[in-house]
């Protein structure tokens, strides 16, 4: 042993080292928290689920692998796909996909629900961001537990990032950590790394399930100028044009932006240059994904309320209104909900051949009034 | 695969030199800066964070 080794160096070693062990356990029993998965209780409306690697035989038995839920009607009619996920901290997204997925019944066409696209981003989060792990909504069933995850894949499930993310095929540059971003991936590619994977298997999806229209939901910050927003590619732009009119005509205001043609690795683009389907991304505006944020709890991803905010909005450096009642999850889900309920309303009235028809997925108008809690 | 098997080797060889520092050293705040350290090394070589 060395000569250094006084016996009370020993014991004062040992005392060291049992504190690290048990904080070590803690930490592992806090992350691995993540790794379970909440209960989603799917609506009698549902005909079947089968799991993402159907589309991938390779992501069976990976962390990218993920449910993929039918919700077909006795009619015959178009397809929809939702997906809810793509980011798992963007939450009125995912809540979207969740409340819909345990409430709806289809009688014409079929949708289909992706609640959690980047199934492995769910698994952890950023600490160093200060976000919390879960939050909590009081439904009528009872207390709910969800993840609140990261907007990237596991680095645990995927890794070394490069120190620059070609993405293929364009070969556009962007930092090395965007590799384990699933909306930088698309199209994506059989061999690729499991984010890419993931993409390729959805894109896959859309073709072989012939989806009509494939609605990406997801939120950003209130600074960022593509909020409250509807997100169209050169073929979806007369759908998401009509329909934003017809909402404007509601009172409620959604900015049409169009797919930039030299932004690569985006849903709405590559579902536009991979598929025929109609491509649309939704977002709407959180406060706890900015930068001009302050206390960051569970709280404000439920209420949106940030004095932070209040200050950024009387100097006027936001892209949507904001006072002190906040931008809760109530409003943010409402909104994804009545723009998916009018984008299938104007694409069943132009083409009624392919016409959708559902019920108990509410409107705008039912979250605010029952919030989402009624509906989980 | 190959690649994680060499990273943990590697946070295995690195973590066994962090706890032999944690009995050598004789300031006690290094010994406890040691073992601080030693946590990180700890959740990456489990493949938990």
């Amino acid at each position: 042993m060395n000569k250094n080794l006084s016996p009370k160096t020993n014991w004062f070693a040992v005392a060291c080292l049992l504190l690290v062990l048990m904080l070590t356990l803690k930490a592992i029993l806090d992350f691995r928290k993540m790794w379970i998965e909440e209960d989603l209780l799917p609506s009698s409306g549902l005909t079947r689920f089968v799991y993402l690697h159907e589309y991938h035989a390779p992501l069976e038995e990976t962390y990218g692998d993920t449910k993929v839920y039918f919700f077909e009607g006795k009619k015959p009619g178009g397809t929809v796909l939702l997906l809810g996920g793509t980011h798992p901290n963007e939450a009125a997204g995912f809540v979207t996909a969740y409340l819909m997925l345990e409430n709806l019944s289809v009688s014409a066409g079929r949708i289909i629900i992706i609640p959690q696209a980047n199934h492995s981003a769910f698994t952890h989060n950023d600490p160093q961001e200060g976000y919390p792990q879960f939050f909590e909504i009081e439904g009528v069933r009872g207390k709910r537990k969800f993840r609140y995850g990261s907007r990237i894949t596991n680095p645990v499930n995927q890794w070394p990032d490069p120190d620059i993310y070609l993405h293929y095929p364009s070969g556009q540059k962007l930092a090395g950590n965007e590799t384990r971003n699933l909306n930088r991936a698309y199209p994506g590619r059989p061999d690729g790394n499991l984010t890419e994977q993931v993409a390729y298997a959805i894109v896959n999806l859309i073709s072989e399930e012939k989806v009509d229209i494939a609605i990406d939901l997801h939120e950003a910050a209130p600074e960022y100028p593509v909020v409250n927003a509807i997100v169209s590619t050169a073929r979806s732009q007369d759908l998401a044009t009509e329909a934003a009119l017809e909402l404007a005509f509601e009172d409620l205001k959604y900015s049409l932006e169009p797919s930039p043609y030299n932004f690569r690795g985006l849903s709405h683009r590559e579902w536009e240059n991979f598929t025929s389907t109609f491509p649309v991304l939704m977002e709407t505006a959180n406060p706890i994904q900015g930068r001009l944020r302050g206390k960051t709890d569970e709280q404000l991803i439920l209420s949106g309320q940030d004095k932070m905010y209040q200050v950024a909005a009387r100097l006027g450096v936001l892209a949507v209104p904001y006072d002190s009642s906040g931008l809760a999850l109530n409003l943010r889900v409402a909104r994804h909900a009545e723009a998916f309920h009018k984008i299938v309303e104007v694409f069943s009235r132009n083409y009624p051949e392919q016409a959708i028809a559902f019920s108990g997925f509410p409107h705008y108008f039912e979250i605010l009034e029952h919030g989402i809690q009624k509906y989980f | 695969m190959l690649l994680t098997w060499i990273y943990q080797l590697l946070l295995l060889f690195f973590s066994v030199l962090i706890v032999y520092d944690i009995f050598k050293e004789k300031s006690k705040l290094m010994q406890l800066t040691a073992a601080v350290a030693l946590i990180p090394f700890l959740l990456r070589l489990l493949m938990v964070k």
